[in-house]
């Protein structure tokens, strides 16, 4: 991992289309500004890592609740 | 081309039926063919199976059927990695997740919808932001509050 110290109001560039400026900083967050590509996503991490983990766990479902899935779908219809 | 599926039949794949992920699918990223199978006598499901692994497969719902009011913004950055030239080439699925395989418990993933360009077979998990959507919703909120009600002995079942 590349560390680098910035400044408020300092940037890092990666590669020449995205610039990512430190604007302001309190106690322990900090307001960073990214400017990228339109076609690029930007995520903050933690939002990927809850579906690539909630992708995890839907691999795991089983042909064989499917038969359970039918009847509770059908309840709920007559309701 | 055969390709075994989870539930251990052979499938033949035809090329056209084979939907493109060029990323993957977050946590699957090397997997980037999929086919979309309707789960026959269930309407509202679907195996989004992997070709190429046959040991994955997702099952994934029409959100609009249990969740009528669900909408997004589709990000013009997706519009333009999707090359989305209509509203009605869009195709939209859910992946669902069911806990323990408790079914009541079934929730689909709304957060991070399953888009398809059905004109170009491409496509894409997006993740939305600015959303009060989350990785987990209730498909069957009522069975959830019955089976809830019965674990804590009041025997009433009102819905």
């Amino acid at each position: 991992m590349l560390i680098l110290t910035r400044k408020k109001n300092e940037s890092i560039m990666l590669g020449e289309e995205i610039k990512i400026t430190v604007l302001d900083i309190r106690g322990d967050s900090i307001k960073i500004g990214i400017e990228a590509p339109k076609e690029l996503t930007v995520l903050r991490s933690e939002l990927y890592q809850a579906v690539r983990e909630e992708n995890t766990r839907a691999a795991l479902v089983k042909q064989s609740v499917l038969e359970q899935l039918r009847k509770l779908q059908e309840m709920n219809k007559g309701q | 081309m055969q390709v075994k599926t989870t539930n251990s039949s052979n499938l033949i794949v035809e090329q056209e039926n084979i939907i493109a992920f060029p990323t993957g699918i977050p946590g699957f990223e090397e997997l980037k063919r999929f086919m979309l199978l309707p789960e026959e006598d269930m309407d509202a499901f679907y195996w989004l199976q992997s070709v190429d692994e046959p040991a994955v497969a997702f099952l994934a719902t029409n959100p609009f059927i249990f969740f009528p009011g669900y909408s997004f913004d589709l990000p013009d950055e997706e519009i333009k990695n999707l090359d989305i030239q209509n509203p009605e080439e869009i195709l939209v699925v859910n992946i669902i997740s069911i806990p323990r395989n408790r079914v009541t418990e079934t929730t689909a993933n709304l957060v991070g919808p399953i888009v398809i360009n059905t004109r170009l077979k491409q496509a894409k998990q997006v993740i939305l932001t600015g959303t009060s959507y989350s990785t987990k919703h209730l498909l069957f909120t009522g069975a959830a509050k019955k089976e809830t009600s019965v674990a804590q002995g009041k025997g009433e079942t009102k819905c």
